[in-house]
């Protein structure tokens, strides 16, 4: 349970962060609406993935869901990064 | 729904539950009744000071009392919050100029003042209660609280929507099903979800504000890191946060007629009184005013804008007309959590659906320990441990905070460090509260005296309030100001309540379930 906990608050955290980092360069809207959508949406992101999280077999499982998708979240965030 | 996934989801909801039950309560409890902070702040001010009568006096005016007594530090700011007919007296914030050699760091000085007399009330902090159990449901009250009580949030939303994978098979189903005749596990399970169903809305509006007041830094760093390269200043700016920082010219300037133009001329625009003002270098060339306010008769409406003092430039406007996203947002949201955005009678909605996810939460821990002693081989130290931690945090909470309200009324105004004795009067009943939990066996027997005794201490001070004060009480109902004497019948509806329940639950053969004797002997097949 704890370490599941731990992916749960990390990996839900950085899956949320970057995931919103992205809507906030694909949305078509203006800046301060980019930014209130993200904060809307972003906790009930980080919850998702924490529901994700437990639902996992073990901790190593939760841990390698959490960094699957964000291996491919990060990698957006870095093409909009650079671009 | 897969089977192993709703096993596992429902040892984390039940798991997490428990470990926060004791913060969630705390927020639950005080922050149903900060609801009625206002008239919890008037019940103890007014006794003492009933409000003037007559014209009031222009905000200007009030500006140059509430600085004329301190070393105002005109660089910095002074703050004014407009009297409201919730609560008739002007809250201003000055900012001072710290004695040398002081080891404070608070270098500003709160105070009350009565808008028509000007007369300096109260300081703010001498009449604590109301702000005590406001910052204890947003942070306890401690360094970090509101993290603290941000992540318990975050658990309580994620318990809220593992809740709903749990229960959502049944959700419409059994949504009117009570089962009364069944075990006592059923009747509480059965409580559990059904004011985790009727209050769902609420609850999950409750838990997305109260993650983005608390944990919005979060996302706040992350965004002016990646997506501002660092440059948190532009990342407000586009939140639509200003402070402005005018430079300090040493040129003196009276400014008293522009302020009141200004502020005639917002009531003109937008319909109502500016909710707040602050002012930046008063009574330098370079001093501007920052007024706050709402557009009258909309559910928001928020305007804020920038003048200037010497000549009553617009430096900055936000107005409905030209919103921004974030804060107008973010009004809205703190319009729907603190539900003032209707009359008492919201508010009550309000208080009765708070204090039913209280019992959702009690009810919760009930399940846990009801769950654990149907196991052939339950830890009875744990489950003991439970109850006990449970009692103290819920019973503890409530009594203490009854005690708290008989300190605020009972402690004399002029007593130094009033608001400290009040608060150590909380913080000491709770402590010895828990330890009784902690060590007392019978728990029947000390939950029926906690409800007891809370509700004696309750009339003690309804009794204090007549004895002290009836002339007071009087004489404000003939002002036509009901905040004392509705939150005396608060208090003695509550008090009721509390011996009701005591006594309802001692005349009961069967021991409530909160007193599962977890320190028998388990019943092993």
């Amino acid at each position: 349970m704890w370490s599941k906990t731990f992916a749960a608050l990390f990996g839900g955290c950085l899956i949320s962060i970057s995931l919103m980092l992205n809507l906030n360069y694909l949305l078509p809207l203006a800046v301060d609406t980019r930014l209130f959508v993200g904060l809307l949406i972003s906790f009930p992101l980080w919850v998702g993935a924490m529901i994700w999280c437990y639902a996992s077999d073990s901790a190593w499982h939760a841990w390698r869901r959490c960094g699957g998708l964000l291996l491919i979240s990060i990698s957006f965030n870095t093409l909009f990064f650079l671009r | 729904m897969n089977k192993q996934f709703l096993k596992r989801i429902t040892e984390a909801h039940s798991w997490l539950g428990l470990i926060i039950s004791g913060l969630l309560f705390i927020v639950f409890f005080t922050g149903s009744i900060s609801l009625f902070r206002n008239e919890i702040a008037l019940w103890s001010i007014l006794p003492h000071h009933a409000p003037a009568q007559g014209e009031p006096l222009p905000a200007s005016e009030i500006m140059q009392l509430a600085i004329k007594d301190y070393p105002f530090n005109a660089k910095e700011h002074l703050t004014l919050v407009s009297p409201t007919l919730a609560f008739p007296f002007y809250s201003a914030y000055v900012d001072i100029i710290l004695p040398e050699g002081t080891t404070s760091d608070i270098d500003y000085v709160a105070l009350l003042i009565d808008p028509v007399s000007g007369k300096t009330v109260a300081k703010i902090d001498d009449f604590y209660l109301a702000e005590f159990l406001y910052h204890l449901h947003y942070n306890l009250n401690i360094p970090y609280g509101s993290y603290i009580i941000g992540f318990v949030t975050l658990f309580f939303c994620f318990a809220l929507v593992s809740g709903i994978f749990i229960h959502a098979r049944k959700l419409f189903r059994q949504f009117f099903l009570y089962r009364t005749g069944e075990g006592k596990r059923d009747q509480l399970l059965t409580m559990h979800n059904l004011i985790g169903v009727m209050t769902l809305p609420f609850t999950l509006m409750y838990a997305i504000t109260g993650l983005i007041f608390n944990l919005v830094i979060i996302y706040q760093v992350a965004f002016a890191l990646v997506l501002y390269k660092g440059d948190q200043e532009a990342l407000l700016t586009d939140a639509g946060y200003t402070q402005p920082k005018p430079e300090w010219l040493g040129e003196p300037l009276g400014s008293q007629d522009e302020i009141d133009k200004l502020l005639a001329q917002h009531v003109q625009d937008f319909g109502q009184d500016a909710a707040a003002i602050r002012l930046y270098n008063y009574g330098d060339k370079s001093a501007l005013i920052q007024i706050y306010g709402n557009v009258s008769g909309e559910f928001v409406g928020p305007v804020e804008q920038v003048f200037a003092l010497d000549n009553g430039e617009v430096i900055f406007s936000k107005t409905p007309t030209s919103p921004n996203m974030v804060t107008t947002g973010q009004t809205v949201l703190a319009t729907l959590h603190f539900g003032d955005y209707a009359g008492i009678d919201l508010k009550l909605i309000y208080f009765l659906l708070g204090m039913g996810v209280c019992v959702l939460i009690v009810s919760g821990n009930l399940l846990w320990v009801e769950k654990r002693m149907e196991q052939r081989h339950f830890s009875v130290k744990q489950t003991a441990v439970v109850n006990s931690i449970t009692l103290g945090t819920t019973m503890g909470v409530m009594l203490a905070t009854a005690v708290a309200f008989l300190f605020e009324r009972l402690l004399p105004i002029d007593l130094l460090g009033r608001e400290n004795v009040m608060i150590a009067s909380f913080v000491i009943t709770l402590g010895l509260y828990m330890g009784l939990a902690w060590f007392i066996l019978d728990k029947s027997r000390l939950l029926f005296i906690s409800l007891v005794s809370t509700g004696a201490v309750l009339l003690l001070v309804l009794f204090s309030d007549f004895v002290l004060f009836h002339h007071q009480i009087v004489n404000l109902l003939s002002l036509g100001i009901f905040s004392v004497a509705g939150v005396q019948v608060g208090l003695a509806c509550t008090a009721i309540l509390f011996i009701t329940v005591a006594f309802s639950l001692f005349n009961k053969k069967a021991p409530p379930p909160i007193l599962a004797e977890a320190n028998s002997e388990p019943e092993l097949a």
